[in-house]
């Protein structure tokens, strides 16, 4: 940087400091005879910047929400004589609603387009204003009229015009077969050539601006609107490269991207598009891929014949004359186009009526020559008379057909639409939880329409809904973090110390304070003894207060001696009171003598962080600002043991409720559970995201929550963050273990502790191989090769139940729920009886893995040196029958139980495995379909339509029995290792390779939200056949289960 | 979001020119997703409690509070990077308007009403502002760069101060310097300095 700038610089700053009086003379001094510095620095004073010049960042202005939505309007605004009612579409140009006139009692419903602010709106209404008479000439039943226009109240330019329903065109028209379609084009062309009468031009035809009514007919949209918005005159060249995210000119003529004249042959470029889509499907150029290259093929390019893009008949009755017409409409010169969109229906017309068309050759306009070679005219007069009284009864009723079914293809787009809206907003929403952004999330959720709330939403929403009550007229004192709150007996109540310093009582429910203990100071712990009588609380070096709770009165002060008390807590009795110091003393005070009642010493200078009474109340866990936990033996007075596991500083310690277990929660971030009397590891760390400062185990044991910069629950039998709390700060937890108490500097929240999030989980040691769930949702098998057994699922946990324990390969159901089917990969497979799990039956060396039952039928996938498959009569005792030869992965069967699907490998040359889908006739085994996949493939299951989706490496394959090539595929980053349809077929569960077990819509395959994550990849995931329960087993060894839609109640 | 961008940061950091452009597809593609999320064109939206700007605010968070870009310096940079992108989405919005409103038959995605929203509340012509910024980047690139950082960027003095590796008082002396110049030459047209 010039020496020269920087001193412009800070002769700038620092005339900017003086007074504006004094400037002259500043720079006189300054200056000198530099004559250039003084006129810059004059200058720059000249312009110095006002307030609010570049103050607000870019940013913090898209944060403002203080700024209404101006454009759109909203229900019940008022529009010159109108209201608006429904908000039918947004684009480009502005907002469309639908609307009734205000003053009449008889609602005439009317479309009302709101323009965007910032067209320049003065402009547009004088235009209107100016071209309203030639507008109100445009009476044709083909346009939507427009009716009125003209600025609201605040200047916002309006235009009113006739409410059309209808299918979007390009949606519609494919429908019908090709000469039906040709005549709706032509109708199209038809409209167009009336406003071409009256020399208006659209400039702006494309599919969404042009509708099927549900008689049948096309209506276009907007007529004139286009240029009235736009400036007169000729359009501007754009400026391609900028706007080529933002901008798609698919129907624009090639003088509009040059920036020529509009005129009548512009609309005809545009209509020669969309009769080019109409007749093969595509767009001219589709094949290019950005807004530069389009715009060069509009204006330079020579589109293919459409008959080229198409195939068989097709091909072969647009090849001639529909090529021609469709070029002839597109020719990139104006001047060779159709001069009006007229011209065009009458060729459309001559050539449905197999005369010769008039384009043909370089020169539009002769070639009627061909007329003259009509013969035979007398025939064919008879001919059509006969013909035209049938033809005429078939297209009266293939019109009303169509019409009949463009009513109901319009119904079904509104709901289709509704519908994408709101599972787009399901996926945002289950998103920004993912993401920890629960505002976001709140406002998706709440943006889902009812109809559309199932049971995602419920579970989205219980999972959203963290907090049960919380005030933020309840902050903390000071600014101490480490503010504590503390349940009262009973769980009602909670002493909780304000803003102010005084200590409330505060009723749990409500948050509201009951009462107040004025004039004492708490900075940092506050603690009730268990029996409810007593508070006591510390301030620094001042003694330790001691109130007495139904008084309100100080009972007595215990003094600490010089040390600073950091950490207070009361022996179950309710007798003791332990203070842990900043010098490393532990004093235990004996509340009933009111008296010091013995004293340790820790290790000097080391701050006691924590002290934490055992429930036997015979010893006291400590923490200090090393990352060790230290045990003092109360009888005899000794630090018994030492245990170090945290990377930093330990600022928290709790007993499980058997005193089997200590929870320990740090500075680095971690909570972590040891072994109380070996100090064992029992748990790695649970990553929390921030520091550790309160923990506590929920009363089951198999629970911990901790409190600090993250309010976290966290599972130990999985030992992983399973809730995130929508909170931060110190807790509490009541006694009964329902409820967290939370203090922040936002103010006290009560969560609810145990309802929160669907999940529960069960371990085994291996991974979760055979997952089955009964019928009535009641019993969960989960079992890995050695060990495992049964569950049951009863209110928020899945208990084990007795005695019934066994290992195995596979696992399902019988339909009636009262036998299970246990496979072994090495040996027998086993039928046994729900009732008390004896096996019944075994069929030996089945050596299965995987199996399906169609009642009588067990259909097995063998493994080993027997591969293929073996079909077992339930009801007998006969041998299986054993067909097919590959290794099976998995099978599935049709919903009416006469296919079976499997995924076989089919060959297995080292690296190579190539596999096939399979389809096979139940119960014969016999094959009827074996198609080889592209990509490997783990699961199979046959869709509610009947066909067949295929999951693996890459995602989801959907595939129609014997159609080689698969109908959809829907790719996914992570592998698809097993799905199941829920028993309604509207869902699809998956568990994927990087643990996730995600739901996905049943029909449309697509993906909804995520449920919850297997530390390792998921294996199996199984619906309970009443949709009650949802399971997924791991290869974590854990089973996690899920409340299915059936259960799901509204909240 | 995770990994590409951190990939991507640390391309862009050796001076990828293609990482760059990568950088700003994912930005795009990120307000275009959650546009698209609540912009479905012709649903009834009865009603319209998400707005737009919500939706952007919270890109921009996703995207600056990306995983993984915890540290202070990453982040730092990552806002940088950033606010170069905001500053080219802006302009390369208003041009595309300006274009719209001069003709052609074009159809606007939803994220026009994104931007929309941005450069309208801004009261500042993001064209011109970003021409002058070119020009005081000729002369000065260290005071244009903080414009960008703390106007396109969103960052803070002390942010931008440190994103530049200069002082407090260097970057505050920077600031008042550029505004005044900006707004000179805004104000005065196009005569040269």
């Amino acid at each position: 940087m010039s020496e020269r700038l920087e001193r412009v610089k800070l002769l700038y700053e620092r005339a900017l400091h003086l007074e504006p009086a004094s400037h002259a003379e500043f720079l006189r001094r300054e200056c000198g005879d530099d004559e250039e510095l003084r006129r810059e620095l004059e200058e720059l004073l000249e312009w110095k910047a006002s307030g609010s010049f570049l103050a607000e960042p870019i940013p913090r202005l898209l944060q403002r929400d203080d700024v209404p939505p101006e454009d759109t309007g909203a229900v019940g605004d008022r529009i010159g004589s109108y209201r608006l009612i429904e908000r039918i579409a947004s684009g480009g140009m502005g907002t469309v609603w639908r609307a009734v006139r205000a003053d009449e009692t008889f609602a005439k419903e009317v479309a009302i387009k709101l323009i965007k602010r910032g067209m320049d709106s003065e402009a547009i209404v004088q235009r209107f204003h100016r071209e309203r008479r030639l507008l109100a000439q445009l009476d044709h039943p083909g346009i939507a009229r427009i009716l009125d226009g003209g600025a609201s109240a605040d200047g916002q330019p309006y235009m009113v015009m006739e409410l059309v329903h209808g299918v979007a065109f390009d949606v519609g028209a494919p429908l019908l077969p090709l000469a039906a379609r040709l005549e709706l084009f032509a109708k199209v062309c038809d409209a167009v050539d009336a406003a071409h009468e009256l020399g208006i031009v659209h400039r702006d035809l494309k599919p969404s601006n042009l509708l099927i009514t549900p008689e049948g007919e096309p209506k276009l949209l907007d007529f004139g609107i286009a240029k009235l918005v736009r400036e007169e005159g000729r359009e501007a060249t754009l400026l391609t490269r900028t706007a080529e995210r933002l901008l798609t000119p698919r129907y624009a003529a090639p003088e509009q991207l040059r920036g020529g004249e509009v005129t009548t042959a512009t609309d005809v470029y545009a209509l020669g598009v969309l009769l080019y889509e109409l007749l093969c499907g595509q767009s001219p150029y589709e094949r290019t891929t950005t807004l530069r290259e389009l715009e060069s093929a509009i204006c330079d390019g020579a589109p293919h014949r459409p008959s080229t893009r198409t195939r068989g008949t097709t091909r072969r009755s647009l090849r001639g004359d529909l090529d021609t017409i469709a070029l002839r409409a597109m020719a990139k010169e104006p001047e060779r186009r159709y001069p009006r969109a007229g011209a065009l229906a009458a060729d459309l017309r001559r050539h449905l009526r197999q005369e010769p068309i008039f384009a043909r050759g370089d020169s539009w306009s002769y070639r009627a020559t061909t007329f003259a070679r009509r013969n035979r005219w007398t025939l064919a007069v008879f001919a059509a008379i006969v013909l035209a009284l049938s033809v005429g009864l078939y297209v009266a009723r293939r019109e009303a057909l169509f019409a009949e079914r463009m009513r109901d293809l319009a119904e079904r787009r509104a709901e289709a639409v509704e519908r994408e809206a709101a599972l787009s907003r399901l996926g945002a929403a289950s998103e920004a939880l993912e993401a920890q952004r629960d505002a976001t999330a709140r406002t998706f959720l709440e943006a889902v329409p009812t109809a559309h709330r199932h049971w995602e939403w419920q579970h989205l929403a219980a999972r959203l809904d963290r907090s049960l009550v919380r005030s933020n007229d309840l902050r903390l004192a000071g600014k101490e973090k480490m503010q504590r709150v503390a349940w009262l007996p009973g769980d009602r109540r909670l002493a909780v110390a304000g803003q102010d310093g005084h200590v409330h009582l505060v009723d749990s429910a409500t948050l509201l304070i009951e009462r107040s203990l004025p004039g004492h100071r708490v900075a940092g712990y506050l603690v009730a003894t268990p029996d409810g009588q007593r508070l006591a609380f510390c301030c620094g070096r001042d003694p330790i207060t001691v109130l007495d709770v139904a008084s309100g009165q100080i009972e007595v002060r215990l003094s600490g001696g010089e040390d600073e008390v950091r950490c207070l807590d009361v022996d179950p009795s309710s007798r003791y009171l332990v203070a842990g110091t900043s010098e490393g003393r532990v004093r235990i005070f004996d509340l009933q003598a009111r008296a010091l009642h013995a004293s340790i010493e820790l290790e000097k200078r080391s701050q006691i962080r924590a002290v934490s009474y055992a429930p036997s109340g015979r010893k006291i866990a400590v923490t200090c600002n090393r990352a060790y936990v230290h045990l003092l033996e109360i009888e005899n007075m000794r630090w018994a043991q030492r245990f170090q596991h945290h990377e930093s500083r330990a600022f928290c310690v709790a007993w499980s409720p058997d005193e089997r277990l200590l929870a320990t929660g740090s500075l680095d971030h971690s909570l972590r559970v040891i072994d109380a009397t070996s100090g064992e590891l029992q748990r790695e760390s649970v990553r929390v995201k921030g520091e550790v400062w309160t923990c506590a185990f929920l009363p089951s044991g198999r629970e911990v929550v901790a409190g600090g910069a993250h309010l976290v629950r966290a599972n130990l039998v999985s030992w992983r963050e399973d809730v995130a709390f929508c909170g931060s700060g110190p807790m509490a937890l009541s006694r009964d273990g329902e409820r967290l108490a939370v203090s922040s500097a936002e103010g006290l929240a009560i969560f609810d502790a145990h309802t929160q999030g669907l999940l529960r989980a069960h371990a085994s040691k291996g991974w979760v191989r055979g997952l089955a769930v009964s019928p009535d949702g009641r019993l969960v098998a989960a079992i890995d090769r050695n060990e495992g057994g049964i569950y049951e699922h009863r209110g928020p946990t899945l208990v084990p139940v007795p005695r019934a324990s066994f290992g195995g390969e596979f696992a399902c159901f019988d339909h009636s729920g009262d036998r299970l089917v246990v496979l072994h990969r090495d040996g027998d497979a086993e039928i046994r009886t729900v009732a008390d799990w004896s096996v019944s039956r075994r069929i030996p060396e089945s050596a299965a893995t995987f199996g399906v039952i169609q009642e009588p039928w067990l259909i097995m996938a063998r493994d080993l040196d027997r591969k293929g498959l073996a079909i077992v009569d339930l009801g007998t005792d006969l041998p299986p029958r054993a067909f097919g030869s590959h290794e099976v992965l998995c099978l599935a069967v049709s919903r009416d139980g006469a296919k079976l699907a499997s995924i076989a490998k089919v060959a297995r040359r080292v690296p190579d495995i190539r596999m096939a889908l399979q389809v096979w006739s139940l119960p014969e085994g016999g094959l009827l379909w074996s198609q080889e996949l592209p990509r490997l493939a783990y699961a199979v299951a046959f869709a509610p339509d009947g066909t067949i989706l295929v999951g693996g490496d890459g995602g989801l394959s959907v595939w129609s029995f014997g159609v080689s090539t698969p109908v959809r595929e829907i790719p996914f980053e992570a592998s698809i290792s097993s799905f199941a349809y829920s028993p309604d077929g509207t869902r699809l569960s998956t568990n994927d390779s990087d643990g996730a077990v995600r739901l996905w819509d049943g029909a449309s395959l697509r993906h909804l939200v995520e449920l919850g994550r297997h530390e390792t990849g998921g294996f199996r995931t199984a619906w309970s056949a009443d949709g009650s329960l949802l399971v997924s087993g791991g290869k974590d060894g854990v089973c996690l289960a899920f409340d299915g839609p059936a259960s799901s109640a509204p909240k | 979001m995770k990994k590409p961008i951190d990939e991507l940061l640390a391309s862009v950091r050796r001076g990828d020119p293609q990482a760059l452009a990568q950088w700003n597809e994912a930005v795009y593609d990120e307000l275009r997703r959650l546009a698209r999320a609540i912009n479905v064109n012709g649903s009834s939206e009865r009603d319209s409690t998400l707005n737009t700007t919500a939706l952007v605010h919270e890109a921009w968070v996703r995207l600056s509070g990306a995983e993984g870009l915890s540290q202070v310096e990453q982040r730092r940079e990552f806002l940088a990077y950033a606010a170069a992108v905001m500053r080219n989405v802006l302009v390369d919005y208003a041009r595309a308007r300006k274009a719209e409103k001069r003709g052609g038959a074009l159809a606007a995605l939803p994220l026009d009403d994104v931007l929309c929203v941005a450069s309208e509340r801004s009261a500042v012509d993001v064209l011109a502002l970003d021409e002058a910024l070119q020009a005081l980047q000729a002369i000065d690139p260290r005071s244009a760069r903080l414009v960008e950082l703390r106007f396109f960027g969103g960052l803070s003095e002390a942010e931008a101060a440190a994103t530049l590796e200069i002082s407090l008082p260097t970057a505050a002396r920077d600031w008042s310097y550029a505004r005044a110049w900006l707004r000179r030459r805004l104000r005065s047209g196009d005569t040269p300095p």
